[in-house]
């Protein structure tokens, strides 16, 4: 709904005095040409009667003679009576112009953010049904400010979690082990999310790597997150070797027994053991793994399983031959699902291609442009779901 | 409150008899609409001027006549002449023409009555529009008159407003959001706040603050008939300490699991790890282990909790303190005390939560548990609770945790 423009040139009280005034000049003017147009129709009449009587108009004359001191009475009492006229648009004016002023500079006191003093009330006329909706308007802006003043502390919260939840993740992007190097990205779709990684050479050499997706994104999800990262870290911790299926299946019963069955978490898991040239990766409702060999050829290894939170767990297992060079990427559905600006998803198509087009350069610059092409140049682009990938490769000293 | 203010300022209200006529007068005035105050303001000086000056002239004229009466200037044929001038029929034509002209003035007023009335209705419903929150439309009066400043200062307030973020919507999503990170924290703590195995008993009480904070406990049972409490307090508020907590309570719980209970120091480091791991420094967990055997020996450790309080069957209350550093520190810092619960007897482990609602912290809860005499876990938690429950309805900013457990009287 479009509106004119309304715009209130002149002040109230000047409106009224002119309104006043010019009525009034309006009956001078017209008496004043009633006059004229008088004197004309009067000599008219006189020539007609008096023709006769040449003396006649010397008594006229004198009569009109006789009528100057009045006329010069007449001239002052208009006068008088003018400024008596501009003295009662004043005065009627006043109240008006009072309750306008007051309200005006209750207006402007709103406008400076002060919402604690009242609007004058005065229950009498118009005026007051506008000072009853600016009253009205200053006590709901009270409660505005008063949500955000509390909207302010949840965010100050949120920042903090932020920060934490970032602490549960690898603190460096891209780490170099003794055969691998991997550069991983997470980014939640709000301040905290329910994406996570996380990756871990022990000792005999195997290198751990592990992509989750907990369902739904925010706070909750991501204290999910850090109760799964913390369990990773309490069940690894000081172990020379593990066997992933074991580990899987204790991170499946400390979710299953913390979440209840609420709250689930698709899982892709990885031991890439260079001596071996294996990798074992193993999927619990995750999106497949992608693999690029030297020549740049991408394979997409999908297995079945279930969701970690299950009471019946079940992971699909691969067992890959690795070749030095190779590429890894693991990644959650937050990159296929999301919206591109056209309204068509990623999708899988893209991502391999956008995956294979990085193979030539190095992983990091791979990475960073992978990144971009998810999530779009602009850094702050807000995302519909957290996004989170990690891509490895075997270092040529693996062969 | 125009009448308040009135009844505020006596002496003003007592003015002297004429003023106050003038007053009543005024108000009067003050209580006809706007336009009926155009409308009187446009055509009655008019009216009164017209009169005035038709008047005037009809003095002027007779005067003349008298004038030249008095000079014995009679002459029938001008008496005529003026008598058809000033005929009565004239005077009406002069009283339509001044009547017209009233009329003129009155759908002028009305005109100007109309304008004000449609600025000030645009006003009223952009005061509306924004009081509701709706920020959109900008205020479509303007100018330099006091109407106009008015719709400018409105605009003012609108334009101030969105530049905050459209807050309702917002705050709203947060809010959802921090329903399901109380949810989830909660999932991390024993379902069951009661329990009970012949010779022990346990009650405990858990209220996550409405915007989170890192509050954890843990029950166990082992099978040597120990009873463990485990209690922690994460430093801050949010979900960030929440999601702490959730972290120290997993790895708690795998620890135990691998029967890591019969080191409770070893334990406690083990914990440290886990805060050392991810929340470095910043966010100190205080956290303490409580045990109790069948023969009534109760053991506590504590890394960072300031208190326990026990409640002996003689009404008095044995308080052990601790001046541990909590879990993330530099150094692992753990005080072990020693105790014997006789039956009956209950001890009382709370975060710091409680004590941020007593007025006076040190000595309020030790008067709250004596009073408590005698009475079951179960019930001494419900007179706990219930002693600060107003307190917790307005003011809480921390979770709340409040963990007793105590020796049953002897079942036969």
């Amino acid at each position: 709904m479009k509106r004119a423009q309304i715009v209130d040139r002149m002040g109230t009280r000047t409106r009224m005095l002119l309104l006043v005034f010019g009525s009034l000049l309006f009956v001078v003017a017209s008496v004043g040409m009633y006059v004229v147009y008088e004197a004309d129709h009067n000599a008219q009449i006189f020539d007609a009667r008096l023709a006769q009587y040449p003396e006649a108009r010397a008594i006229y004359l004198l009569a009109q003679n006789e009528t100057q001191d009045g006329s010069a009475k007449m001239g002052i009492t208009s006068a008088v009576l003018m400024l008596l006229t501009l003295a009662t648009g004043l005065y009627a004016s006043r109240g008006i112009v009072r309750r306008l002023r007051e309200l005006r500079a209750a207006a402007q006191r709103i406008a400076l953010g002060d919402l604690e003093s009242p609007v004058p009330m005065e229950a009498h006329t118009e005026l007051d049904h506008l000072a009853f909706a600016l009253d009205h308007m200053r006590h709901d802006l009270r409660k505005v400010v008063a949500l955000s003043v509390q909207h302010a502390e949840i965010e100050r919260d949120l920042a903090v979690a932020s920060t934490v939840q970032a602490m549960f993740l690898p603190s460096d992007q891209t780490i170099s082990s003794r055969h691998v190097t991997l550069s991983g990205f997470c980014r939640p779709a709000t301040k905290c999310g329910g994406d996570f990684w996380w990756q871990k050479t022990l000792e005999d050499g195997t290198t751990l790597v592990i992509v989750g997706d907990v369902t739904g994104h925010g706070t909750g999800p991501a204290m999910i997150t850090a109760s799964v990262a913390s369990a990773l870290h309490t069940l690894v911790d000081g172990c020379a070797s593990v066997v992933l299926p074991t580990l899987l299946m204790e991170l499946n019963r400390s979710l299953e027994a913390t979440c209840a069955g609420q709250f689930f978490m698709t899982l892709c898991a990885l031991a890439i053991d260079p001596k071996g040239m294996q990798l074992r990766c193993y999927q619990a409702g995750a999106p497949p793994l992608l693999t690029m060999d030297p020549d740049g050829k991408v394979d997409v290894i999908a297995a079945s399983g279930t969701r970690l939170g299950e009471s019946v767990p079940s992971f699909g297992e691969h067992v890959l031959p690795l070749h030095s060079r190779t590429r890894l990427l693991c990644f959650t559905d937050g990159i296929t699902e999301r919206t591109l600006p056209g309204g068509n998803t990623f999708g899988l198509r893209r991502l391999r291609r956008a995956f294979a087009a990085g193979r030539s350069e190095s992983l990091a610059q791979a990475a960073d442009a992978l990144r971009s092409a998810v999530c779009g140049d602009l850094e702050s682009a807000p995302l519909e779901d957290d996004v989170t990938f990690v891509m490895v490769e075997l270092d040529d000293r693996a062969a | 409150m125009d009448a308040d203010v009135r009844q505020g300022k006596p002496l003003a209200a007592r003015a002297s008899e004429p003023a106050r006529e003038l007053r009543s007068l005024g108000r009067g005035w003050g209580k006809l609409s706007i336009r009926t105050r155009l409308i009187l303001v446009a055509t009655v000086p008019q009216l009164v001027y017209t009169n005035v000056m038709t008047w005037l002239g009809n003095q002027t004229l007779q005067h003349a006549l008298d004038r030249m009466d008095a000079r014995l200037v009679t002459f029938p044929p001008l008496r005529a002449a003026l008598h058809e001038i000033y005929s009565e029929g004239r005077l009406l034509l002069y009283v339509a023409v001044s009547v017209a002209m009233g009329l003129v003035s009155a759908l002028g007023a009305s005109v100007m009555a109309n304008q004000l009335r449609k600025k000030l209705d645009h006003l009223r419903e952009a005061a509306g529009r924004i009081a509701r929150g709706n920020l959109d439309e900008p205020v479509s009066v303007r100018g330099r008159g006091e109407i106009g400043q008015i719709g400018e200062a409105l605009d003012d307030v609108r334009e101030k407003l969105r530049s905050r973020i459209d807050l309702e919507v917002a705050s709203t999503q947060l809010q959802q959001d921090l329903t399901l990170a109380r949810a989830v924290e909660s999932m991390f703590l024993p379902r069951n706040s009661e329990a009970e195995w012949g010779d022990a008993a346990l009650a405990a009480f858990h209220r996550a603050a409405p915007r989170c904070s890192g509050d954890l406990w843990h029950h166990r049972r082992d099978e040597n008939g120990v009873t463990w409490v485990m209690l922690g307090d994460v430093a801050g508020t949010g979900p960030g300490p929440a999601m702490i907590a959730g972290a120290i309570v997993t790895a708690y719980r795998i620890r135990v699991e691998r029967g890591e209970l019969k080191d409770p120091v070893g334990l406690l480091a083990g914990l440290r790890e886990t805060v050392r791991a991810t929340a470095k420094d910043q966010h100190p967990a205080a956290c303490s282990l409580l045990s109790l055997a069948e023969d009534g020996a109760l053991t506590w450790w504590s890394a960072g909790m300031s208190a326990l309080l026990v409640r002996r069957n003689d009404g008095s209350i044995t308080e052990l303190s601790s001046t541990s550093h909590a879990l993330g520190a530099e150094e692992l810092s753990v005080t072990e005390q020693h105790l014997t619960l006789a039956q009956g007897e209950l001890a009382l482990a709370f975060s710091s939560g409680v004590l941020e609602l007593l007025r006076a912290p040190e000595t309020q809860l030790r008067e709250l548990l004596a009073r408590t005499k005698r009475a079951s876990v179960i019930a001494t938690r419900d007179a706990l609770v219930s002693a600060i429950e107003h307190e917790l309805s307005q003011n809480q900013r921390e979770d709340v945790t409040l963990v007793l457990l105590g020796r049953s009287e002897k079942p036969l």
